[in-house]
């Protein structure tokens, strides 16, 4: 009992030190993999105990960052298990429990139960869920004395719902979301080499926390990097995932394509978020967040998905309830699916293209007249030298879109004369000329072995069409000369000659 | 696809690239130095630039040529194709540099090929430039060498 005189002096000792009066050293590179200076901010006041981990976690906190955390507050954890292949899970969710034993100032046990979710991209799972409990070793003084301890919060309570980094409005959910997808963020300067940019970045985000919105759109990467991004903080796709290579769930509403994500926050509060995208390179346009405090939209100015050698990759949306199988079959897969195309393949001529033109026939038909124009935009683009010093004749230019919309079938997937009207209205300027010669080309050559031009379709662009005719005219009667001198079997020949025939009747007729 | 068609098709990727290698202002440069003659390219078969040179009093320019399937060729065999081809990419050639002042001097046929086309020929100015016209499968050469000097 004689020692009892020196519980209070001991008392306030252990409170100066839980109230942050111990030194504290930074180390930058410790600082890195440990902790963001912004969700400190966000989380000031929650628990230190466990690890201080409802200090610092978060969804979709990767479990090798949380795993390496707890081991260095000295936590031992079970390994998770494959329950059914045995090893490291590769999907599902999973449970894993933690253990620190206690001896100051009562010796007790501090347990986590840890959600760990593997169906989230990324290497190995993600944090889900956490629960946290304090156990006195049992005897009855032991028991009194944690009472005592916890009611002047000298001691951890038995329990605690850890609630980590959570956004308690919509916009600080946004907030929060812009810090993760923009470029030069957080994870982009700190993530790098970038030493200089992250030092000052980091002493910003511990004055202000998480940065406020931008007042501009905001400038994020592509679709696939915003969707690693946003499994970072837990964010998962909501519909049914087939084929990842191939298919991007989505929703289509009022003609416009999303896709749609949703997570659980540590508390259990659902969150979710939608971002809706341009077919063409797929690019991000628009996001739409909902979190404990209604809908909020902000615009995007996001970059293209591209592949070999910076080509853009389309993402168009399929009919309702329908994707493609590995046999290029429409099954069903009981929800929306977005096909990723290469537009490249329908410049070829073997298997690819003819993979491509079965896929294009099951794309959303709302969705068609972009598909045509995305197609003839494609296919106008040259960048070569030769088309930058303009040496090529207008008609091997137009002859040679006319031939791919041919091979492609996408010129075929809309009724005639809507595409007629697609293409008059959206390239009717005078530098469009060469598209319409080439589409006219494409709609009155007739698909024979011995091509014949229709002589009703061609008197109809001559004389609907004086610009792109006259540039197509002007041309073959330069070709004519040129190749005046080759026989009249020989296959450039005919084709000119038979150009000048289709020429000569439609000036004949009315 | 026949083997020799990979060959081909293969040789034209490889071509294609190149193509983008060459960036215009080269290409630019490349063709001014055939003194003044203005270029554009044949409608058929197509023809993209791959290597070009050029110092002083020469340039050598290399064209890689294009299979184009149109319609038209389809019913000839490939011997008639191949020949029907050079003989329009000839005749092209032929009628850019008269229209510059050149005359045609000495041709040279593949004799071994069953339809006969020019392989090579070499067309002068009257001031004594030379341009040598060299046809292989896949690519079109055109050597510029200038009168009286090295």
């Amino acid at each position: 009992m004689k020692y009892l005189r020196w519980l209070p002096l001991v008392l306030v000792l252990i409170a100066a030190w839980n109230m942050n009066l111990r030194p504290r050293v930074i180390n930058l590179d410790e600082e890195l993999d440990i902790q963001d200076p912004a969700v400190s901010v966000a989380t000031q006041g929650h628990s230190e105990a466990w690890g201080g981990i409802d200090l610092w976690a978060y969804p979709g906190l990767e479990y090798w960052r949380v795993l390496k955390r707890l081991q260095q507050a000295g936590f031992e954890c079970s390994v998770p298990q494959d329950p059914a292949r045995g090893g490291q899970p590769q999907s599902g969710q999973h449970t894993v429990h933690c253990n620190l034993e206690k001896s100051w100032p009562l010796q007790r046990q501090q347990t986590l139960e840890l959600r760990v979710n593997y169906d989230l991209p990324g290497a190995g799972g993600r944090l889900q869920a956490v629960q946290a409990a304090s156990v006195v070793s049992p005897a009855a003084w032991r028991e009194k004395m944690a009472g005592l301890l916890r009611g002047l919060h000298l001691l951890e309570p038995a329990t605690l719902e850890v609630r980590g980094l959570e956004a308690p409005s919509s916009d600080d959910l946004a907030r929060i979301v812009a810090d993760t997808l923009m470029n030069a963020s957080w994870t982009e300067l700190c993530g790098g080499n970038t030493r200089m940019s992250c030092n000052s970045m980091l002493e910003k985000r511990r004055k202000e926390g998480f940065p406020a919105l931008p007042s501009e759109a905001w400038r994020v990467g592509s679709i696939n990097e915003l969707r690693f991004r946003l499994a970072d903080m837990g964010f998962a796709s909501s519909g049914r995932t087939v084929d990842r290579d191939r298919f991007l769930p989505v929703r289509v509403e009022a003609g416009r394509m999303w896709l749609d994500m949703e997570r659980m926050d540590l508390a259990g509060q659902r969150e979710t978020l939608a971002i809706a995208m341009d077919p063409v390179g797929a690019r991000p346009v628009q996001i739409q967040l909902k979190g404990r405090s209604g809908l909020r939209e902000f615009p995007l100015t996001g970059k293209a998905t591209t592949y070999n050698d910076n080509h853009e990759q389309w993402l168009f949306p399929l009919m309702a309830g329908a994707f493609v199988s590995d046999k290029d079959e429409l099954e069903n897969s009981g929800g929306r699916k977005a096909l990723w195309l290469y537009p490249q393949d329908m410049d070829e001529t073997g298997d690819n293209l003819q993979r491509f033109s079965a896929n294009l026939a099951f794309v959303d038909p709302a969705f068609q007249p972009q598909l045509l124009q995305a197609y003839i935009d494609f296919l106008r683009r040259d960048d070569s030298a030769e088309a930058q010093l303009k040496l090529q004749p207008p008609l091997q230019t137009a002859d040679r879109m006319a031939a791919a919309l041919q091979r492609s079938t996408v010129g075929a997937l809309l009724p005639a004369a809507d595409a007629d009207a697609l293409i008059a209205e959206k390239y009717r300027g005078a530098d469009s000329a060469i598209v319409r010669a080439a589409w006219a080309l494409y709609r009155c050559e007739l698909g024979s072995e011995l091509q014949e031009i229709d002589a009703v379709c061609w008197t109809h662009f001559t004389q609907s069409d004086n610009a792109a005719s006259q540039l197509l005219q002007q041309d073959l009667q330069t070709q004519l000369r040129i190749y005046a001198s080759l026989d009249a079997d020989n296959p450039v020949q005919r084709r000119l000659q038979r150009l000048a025939v289709a020429y000569s009747r439609s000036a004949s007729r009315p | 696809m026949s083997i020799r068609n990979c060959i081909v098709a293969a040789i034209m990727v490889v071509a294609a690239n190149q193509v983008h290698a060459q960036d215009a202002k080269s290409l630019e440069a490349c063709l001014v130095a055939f003194d003044g003659i203005q270029w554009s390219l044949p409608y058929s078969p197509r023809l993209s630039a791959g290597n070009c040179h050029h110092e002083g009093n020469s340039a050598d320019i290399e064209f890689f040529i294009h299979e184009v399937l149109d319609a038209d060729a389809r019913s000839l065999d490939y011997d008639s194709r191949y020949a029907a081809d050079k003989k329009a990419l000839f005749a092209f050639f032929e009628q850019l540099f008269r229209r510059h002042g050149y005359q045609l001097g000495t041709t040279e046929t593949d004799d071994d090929a069953r339809v006969p086309y020019v392989q090579r020929a070499a067309f002068q100015r009257s001031n004594g430039d030379v341009i040598e016209y060299m046809a292989s499968s896949n690519v079109c050469r055109l050597k510029l060498k200038k009168a009286g000097r090295p």
